[in-house]
């Protein structure tokens, strides 16, 4: 009877081969061909004459010979011993009992010969049978939905086969203390004990295929999309201490871009998906949370002062900028996510996918999904535990002896050049008091670097609860993140948390509620690490009487301006930011028909922003014509808030008309309000550094500032999706925005979007083809936009001013009434394979991106009464290509190995700039900082003086002097051999000066990453790589490592310096007092190409044997470890870095604000 | 009930759709559009004041009104850098185009914005005279920017000229940015029109930073004198006639007081710029740029120093001499900071009107009116007295003695040197009114009347290309 509904089933399911092959259990059914043979059952003729035979070719044999087909376990064979038969023309039945009978029992019906293990006894097997009930159960998805057709089966007893129903209920008779296999086609297959009314979870088993992927208001299986979307596998990031989400994108999908701007902790990761489209907005990916839509922003409100970066003096960029900076690479606007709610992360990157996101899409879209309840589900506690230890890795410096080497050197050659000057120089006092006096440089040997760093400390604990009863499914969580930071003072906390909660009300009408909380506080440097660098070994961090130690500049014979301090003087400010984010959420879902589904939701995204700064008294702050003294301290306190409103209304039609024709639409519209408002005070004057600093206690108010904003957008959108035989494959999809942003003309934006895809594999000539399980051909072309822009640029503005101790409206703006959308069509075609059942996977794809009209301020005649005006003006263009390539190397029940590697290659090209056409002299180069924009060229180009050549011959300097401005002018009175020499142009009136240019390219040529996964039993071991080969960064601390302009300490790089002893360096002589060198110029531009092991974890999980004897669901230890190593010719520290994770024309450069962390973390994870 | 369903739904469709189209254009929030800037009396006054902040042209922390001392004075061979030598000390003029061109255009943008708005108001939104006194005011803003303009990057002199000013009636917008300059003939009927109505509309009464009827006249004497066309000098004396009689400014008795503690308060202030709050604090204050001389200094030449052989006023304008030897025979200016002071309110106050100038032009209108050089001369010797001068100084001598029309005309320029010099250009345009031949005698490093006036900044050509010629003699591109 078991046999017959086993075949049934099998023949309802219809199965192909390839998916029993993939079942745990293996059956092997030896199909009849022999149909003429068709006598009677009983008195078929057998002969065989074996020895030593396999138990599997006696069984051909006897196929073959009668027709009859066997049905077994294959696992029974393996334990089978060799068989020794010899009959002649024998009864089947005779035969059978002399091969099988001390073996296995065997049965006959229908021509179909039944193995199965021998029984023990028959009163065993009275005693069984008796003890059989039937047992009801039901087998769901994770979802809670019943999944109809799954094959229920005894374990140890495989003949008793049922399938569930199409409630997914099933029943079957089984002793009580029976184990139950449950085998489904895409999902793995589990056992599970009998009980009453069991309720069996099955889980989508990976294949990459089958997988469903969230896409923008819906989901879809991956092998039903026309769009390029990665997903980032939270398995194997779940276990790394990354304290916040962009972080674990690193090296995760082709087209990624991820740096993580500095070693702050929770600090800000620069992520760019397919190049960067806006040059005056963000150009972080829309984030999609829950469906909520979040978009990062540089939260800091600048305070009334700031400290000045010696490191960023050195270059072109705002030296005025160390806490600022620091804000921007250290605070982090996703940092209120918990990781561990994360259920998916993917990434919409090409039109076909993201134009339903229309405006905000242009640089790609990240969906979150964190998790939910699940029906009929007993409550299920989570804990997760780690801590952790992070190490800096700092730029090294010299040590005291070094250092006293090196001005002793140059020193030397100050007098050396002096008495070799004609007339002859007399000697320079300092440098024969440095040379002589042998108290010069005192006792003191500081190592300013131990003084500010430390190991740090991260504990992370989080609990998870999650379950539902039939109507209701429940999740909550709650975790609390302790970060410290490697520089003392700062740190990173966090209380995160979700909760939701979904309920079915009737069986059509379903409501969801969903809450994602963070309260987060951030401790932010204010550049101690900085000041380390330059400290001098020699000088004692304390006076006598314990105080702070002031370093005057002009004992290290540098100027006020130039902002170098004793590190310590900066302990006691106080660079604080407490962040409340809130997603919340509440939608109502209604299925209007079978498959029409209407759905309405309500969320918000609110953010609370405060700030805390204050600078010790005894500081030196910037100010507008260097630095000075911060007047007994000054303090800001800002607050800003920021509340996202979104009404949504979709309808869902979702229809399979036969199994060739399917349709999926979406059609919805939102109607989403931004409203902001900021505030600061400050006062200056306090009478002490840490009790009496709040803002009531300051001598001095400084000016308030207060604002407020807001835009909204108007939207409608739909999706179509079609599948035609399962093989051709269309998307269409279309958005209009309306945003206040933009004057009514031009207010509304509309982005199309196609997508074609074709499964090749699907086709009858590659049909049979075994290997190939699907080759899947992409196309798609669409618009998408950029809105990160500001509020008002359209409008003449009117801006608040005072004169005469009274109010004014000043024009501020200049109108720009034909400001418009900017919009950017992207091109994309790509393969889709997988092979060797699932083996061997991967992608490839090309994708440009033309991204026209964007905004850019342009200059108008200042007859206008204004400098400029935004205009669409700008074009950009990128355009690469992207390999992902996953194998399973080996796929063995105790030992798998599969790796996974992705790698990008984006090239951006600025096409158009600016309105100043009619001037052919205009080189078309935009100078920002350190970096320029020019037309014809990539984005992130570096900018600035060109180093020529060591001087190595007298003649080599006098042409070197001759006409150069500074020589002339007296800036180089010792100019000789083994001085830097640069490009210098002619300026006119006989003068060279130097001559700027571009000196790197910041754009990789290649990068990616590559994910190993080992695991052996228990055990597992997860490792990424990421690489980047052949971008420059500027590498702003050398800067200051090659000369003895002043007597600062310097990295080690300056030993390399150029001697007699020493022709062929690089860099230059020392000479106190003196420097040859042009600021940041193209010998401080170095290759940042690298291969690093971003992190590494080694998990364990404890045998199921084991928990079920502890009596909870599952128990793991893990080790993590990041980035331990990296391989590199970057001189410093960590070529992976941003001083400006948020724009796209800069932020290449390494400004030494903060050192690269490495973490080791150990961990616990139980359910119960 | 179906229908109702219907209408129900209609009706908060269109509820919907209207309460978005309203919140889609709606105005910003931290920010004034030209639409809703002046709604109102107060808001006009706001405005104005707002175009009283450009033609400061004030930051938050310093009005920046330096430039209207310095550049005059130097280029009239006076005051010179103190730390080497500039190229307009030697009436090289090409590195100094950009010096009025954006505060001028920004103040009449701002005065234009005010008379807009006003002028869309009804008149019964505002209270007695006060709409007429608004647009009065915002016209006198707008005419000194012109005539700034026209002084400096127009051919004044010669009234046939076709190189005038870019003449500006309207806000500025995207498409009427473009615009071709007028005529000089154009330029000063523009500017004279404006300057009428100021007179006609102006209060009588105004705080001494605020622009009055008086300050028009003023105004207007310092336009009609340079045009010099005829019937200007008669004109001229009578404005001066006017204000003299009918205002209520009275001379200071000491200038230096004025300088040194009178300041806005002074009753002799018919226009003045009042300091921005923090200026006094700012580290690029207009006073550390005359002691001790913060990232720029400006420093007194021996040519001022000179000028004041025989009288009391050197004692307190010029200072000590420049310690830096980069600029040779040069001295601390201390008209507004003395030696060794710090920055003050008063000290960071600048002058566009005095009356001692109403003074010295009727006089120098009498003289070119043809008109009784003895009048003249009492007018010169009431000044010189106001500022200590006795018979027996020289330069009173020398008015005294002066016998022709053409000898008292350069003692009258010498004499608004003396007691104008580094305000707000008089000094510069007496000496330009002088005939060419003594221009060069008092400048030997004018050449040309070609260095009388600027260039128009090369940026105008590249983003105005309606412009038109560039003034004679410099290059447009």
């Amino acid at each position: 009877m078991q046999i017959y509904a086993f075949n049934l089933g099998m023949a309802r399911l219809r199965l192909p081969n390839k998916i029993l092959l993939t079942m745990k259990l293996v059956i092997l059914i030896l199909t009849a061909t022999l149909l003429q043979v068709s006598a009677a059952s009983f008195g078929q003729k057998v002969t065989l004459n074996e020895k030593n035979a396999s138990l599997e070719s006696i069984i051909t044999k006897i196929r073959t010979q009668t027709g009859y087909d066997f049905v077994f376990d294959f696992r029974l064979l393996e334990s089978a011993g060799k068989v020794n038969v010899n009959v002649k023309d024998q009864d089947l039945n005779e035969v059978l009992k002399k091969v099988f009978d001390q073996q296995f029992d065997y049965t006959i019906k229908d021509k179909i010969i039944v193995l199965n293990k021998k029984s023990t006894s028959i009163l065993d097997r009275i005693k069984e049978v008796f003890a059989n009930t039937d047992m009801h159960g039901r087998v769901v998805d994770e979802d809670g939905r019943p999944i109809p057709g799954v094959t229920v089966r005894e374990k140890g007893n495989l003949k008793n086969t049922v399938s569930t129903n199409a409630q997914g209920f099933f029943t079957i008779d089984v002793p009580a203390n029976a184990t139950l296999i449950f085998s489904y086609v895409g999902y793995s297959t589990k056992e599970q004990p009998v009980s009453a009314n069991m309720v069996v979870n099955l889980q989508l088993r990976e294949n990459k295929l089958q997988e469903t992927v969230v896409v923008g208001y819906g989901t879809a299986r991956r092998k039903d999309l026309t769009g390029s979307v990665s997903s980032v596998d939270m398995k194997e990031v779940r276990n790394v201490p990354f304290a916040t989400i962009d972080q674990a994108l690193t090296g995760k999908a082709a087209g990624v871009q991820v740096v993580q701007a500095d070693g702050s902790p929770g600090g800000v990761a620069k992520i760019r998906i397919r190049g960067g489209t806006s040059l005056m907005g963000g150009n972080d990916p829309l984030y999609i949370i829950d469906g909520v839509q979040v978009q990062v922003q540089n939260r800091y409100q600048a305070g009334a002062a700031d400290i000045v970066s010696p490191v960023e003096r050195g270059g072109n960029d705002d030296p005025n900028f160390t806490v600022a900076g620091s804000f921007a690479r250290g605070l982090n606007s996703l940092g209120g996510l918990n990781i561990n709610d994360i259920e998916t992360i993917d990434i919409l990157k090409d039109a076909s996918a993201t134009a339903i996101y229309g405006s905000r899409a242009a640089n790609g879209v990240v969906i979150i999904t964190t998790k939910k309840g699940k029906s009929n589900q007993k409550p299920v506690l989570e804990a997760n535990y780690y801590s952790g230890l992070s190490m800096p890795e700092k730029e090294k410096v010299l040590n005291r002896d070094q250092y006293i080497a090196v001005v002793k050197e140059a020193a030397k050659n100050l007098n050396d050049a002096r008495a070799a000057a004609v007339p002859v120089l007399a000697p320079n006092a300092l440098a024969t008091q440095i040379l002589n006096d042998p108290n010069y440089f005192g006792t003191a040997n500081t190592d300013w670097m131990d003084l500010v760093l430390r190991n740090a400390f991260t504990y992370n604990a989080d609990v998870s609860v999650r379950g539902g009863g039939t109507g209701s499914t429940y999740y909550s969580s709650v975790t609390y993140n302790k970060n410290q930071g490697t520089v003392i003072g700062t740190d990173y906390s966090r209380v995160a948390g979700k909760i939701s909660l979904d309920n079915e009300i009737s069986k059509k009408l379903r409501f969801n509620t969903n809450l994602d909380y963070g309260f987060m506080t951030n401790n932010i440097t204010n550049g101690i690490y900085t000041q380390a660098m330059f400290a001098p070994p020699t000088v004692e961090p304390f006076n006598a009487d314990g105080s702070v130690k002031v370093i005057d500049p002009a004992t290290l014979g540098a100027y006020a301006y130039e902002g170098f301090q004793n590190p310590l003087v900066l302990t006691k400010g106080v660079n604080r930011s407490n962040a409340i984010f809130l997603i919340g959420s509440i939608a109502g879902e209604y299925d209007i028909l079978k498959d029409l589904k209407f759905r309405s939701s309500v969320a918000i995204n609110y953010n609370n922003y405060r700030q805390t700064n204050y600078i010790p008294s005894t500081a030196s702050i910037a100010t507008s014509n260097g630095s000075g003294s911060s007047n007994n301290g000054t303090a800001t306190q800002s607050q800003s808030q920021q509340t996202n409103t979104f009404f949504e209304n979709t309808l869902t039609y979702n229809k399979d008309f036969n199994e060739n024709n399917r349709l999926n639409v979406v059609f919805g519209t939102s109607w989403q309000i931004t409203k902001s408002n900021a505030f600061s005070a400050s006062g200056q004057g306090f009478p002490d550094d840490t009790y009496l600093n709040n803002l009531s206690s300051a001598a001095v108010t400084l000016p308030a500032t207060g604002t407020s904003d807001q835009n909204s957008l108007l939207s409608f959108y739909m999706r179509a999706a079609y599948n035609l035989y399962d093989k051709y494959l269309f998307t269409f999809t279309g958005r209009s925005d309306a945003s206040s942003k933009f004057p009514e003309a031009n207010r509304v934006g509309y982005f199309p979007s196609g997508g074609l895809g074709w499964r090749i594999s699907k086709e009858n000539f590659l049909k049979n083809v075994k290997w190939i399980d699907e080759i899947k051909l992409r196309a798609s072309a669409g618009y998408t936009g950029t809105q990160n822009i500001g509020d008002n640029l359209f409008y003449t503005l009117y801006s608040p001013v005072s004169y005469a101790g009274l109010n004014g409206l000043s024009p501020s703006q200049l109108g720009n009434p034909r400001l418009k959308w900017e919009s950017t069509l992207q091109r994309d075609a790509g393969i889709d394979f997988s092979f060797f059942n699932g083996r061997f996977r991967g992608g490839f794809g090309y994708y440009e991106k033309r991204t026209k009209d964007v905004l850019f301020p342009i200059t108008v005649a200042a007859s206008s009464g204004y400098t400029g005006v935004t205009a669409n003006i700008a074009n950009i263009r990128n355009r690469g290509l992207e390999l992902e390539l996953s194998g399973d190397f080996i796929r063995n029940k105790n030992f798998q190995w599969s790796g996974t590697l992705n790698i990008s290659g984006n090239r951006s090209k600025v096409l158009a700039l600016s309105n100043d056409v009619s001037d052919p002299n205009n080189p078309q180069v935009y100078q920002y900082g350190n970096t320029v924009l020019k037309v014809g060229e990539p984005i992130g180009l570096l900018y600035g003086r060109v180093f020529d050549k060591i001087l190595s011959t007298q003649a080599e300097v006098n042409a070197y002097k001759n006409g150069n401005l500074l020589a002339m002018f007296g800036s180089y009175p010792y100019l000789g051999i083994g001085d830097a020499s640069y490009i210098l142009e002619d300026i006119g009136g006989g003068y060279r000066y130097f001559k700027d240019d571009i000196i790197g390219r910041a754009e990789p040529k290649y990068y990616g990453g590559y994910t190993n996964r080992l695991s052996y039993k228990a055990f597992s071991l997860t490792a990424l790589a990421t690489f980047s080969y052949g971008g420059d960064i500027y590498y702003l601390a050398d800067v200051q490592n090659q000369d003895m302009g002043k007597r600062t300490n310097k990295g080690v790089a300056i030993l390399g310096r150029w001697t007699p002893d020493n022709p062929n360096a690089t860099r230059p002589r020392l000479i106190q007092g003196q420097s040859s060198y042009a600021y940041a110029a193209s010998n401080n531009v170095y290759d940042a190409s690298f291969i690093k092991l971003k992190s590494v974890t080694f998990a364990y999980q404890l045998p199921k044997q084991l928990t079920d004897r502890l009596k909870i669901n599952g128990l793991s230890a893990y080790v993590s470890a990041t980035n331990l190593f990296t391989i590199t010719n970057y001189p410093g520290v960590d070529p992976e870095t941003s001083n400006d994770p948020y724009s796209l024309i800069g932020g290449y450069s390494d400004s030494g604000g903060y050192p690269y962390v490495r973490q080791f973390s150990v961990g616990v994870r139980i359910g119960l | 009930m179906k229908t109702l369903y219907k209408l129900l739904l209609l009706g908060s469709v269109l509820t919907v759709l209207y309460s978005c189209g309203k919140e889609l254009g709606a105005l910003p929030k931290n920010a004034k559009v030209e639409e809703n800037t002046i709604l109102d009396q107060a808001t006009a006054q706001i405005a104005l004041n707002g175009a009283y902040y450009n033609f400061a042209n004030a930051t938050t922390t310093r009005a920046n009104w330096q430039q209207h001392q310095l550049l005059p004075a130097t280029l009239a061979g006076y005051l010179g850098y103190g730390y080497g030598q500039l190229p307009q000390e030697d009436n090289q003029n090409t590195s100094v185009s950009g010096v009025y061109w954006e505060e001028s255009y920004k103040a009449l943008n701002a005065a234009n914005g005010v008379i807009k708005g006003v002028n869309a108001r009804a008149d019964n939104a505002f209270t007695a005279n006060r709409k007429k006194e608004i647009l009065a005011e915002a016209k006198f803003i707008r005419a000194y920017a012109h005539f700034k303009l026209l002084s400096y990057y127009a051919e004044w002199y010669k009234i046939n000229s076709t190189q005038g000013v870019l003449l500006r009636d309207e806000l500025s917008t995207l498409s009427n940015i473009t615009k071709k300059r007028s005529t000089v003939k154009e330029s000063f009927d523009f500017i004279l029109a404006d300057l009428d109505e100021s007179i006609a509309n102006g209060p009588v009464n105004n705080p001494s930073y605020y622009a009055t009827k008086w300050a028009a006249m003023a105004l207007k004497m310092r336009v009609l004198i340079n045009r010099g066309a005829a019937g200007d000098y008669v004109e001229v004396i009578k404005l001066a006639d006017n204000i003299l009689q009918n205002s209520p400014y009275v001379l200071e008795s000491s200038q230096q007081n004025l300088f040194r503690t009178a300041a806005l308060a002074s009753k002799e202030v018919i226009l003045g710029i009042k300091p921005q709050a923090l200026q006094a604090a700012d580290p690029y204050s207009k006073s550390r740029q005359y002691w001790p001389g913060a990232s720029s200094l400006y420093v007194a030449k021996s040519k001022l120093r000179d000028l004041y052989a025989g009288d009391p006023r050197q004692g307190w304008v010029i200072g000590i001499a420049n310690p830096s030897t980069s600029a040779p025979n040069t001295y601390y200016f201390t008209k507004y900071q003395v030696v060794g002071g710090t920055p003050s309110v008063t000290s960071e106050t600048d002058y566009a009107f005095r009356l001692t100038e109403v003074y010295l032009l009727k006089a120098e209108a009498i003289v070119r009116a043809g008109g009784s050089l003895e009048d003249a001369k009492t007018l010169v010797h009431l000044i010189q007295e106001k500022a200590g001068l006795t018979v027996a100084n020289a330069p009173y001598l020398a008015v005294t003695t002066a016998a022709s029309s053409a000898a008292l005309l350069e003692e009258i320029y010498k004499e608004i040197s003396r007691s104008l010099v580094a305000e707000d250009g008089s000094e510069w345009m007496a000496l330009l009114r002088l005939p060419f031949e003594t221009v060069k005698i008092y400048k030997p490093s004018i050449s040309s009347q070609i260095q009388y006036i600027l260039p128009v900044p090369l940026n105008e050509f590249r983003y105005n290309p309606e412009f038109g010629e560039q003034n004679t003699g410099y290059a447009a591109n």
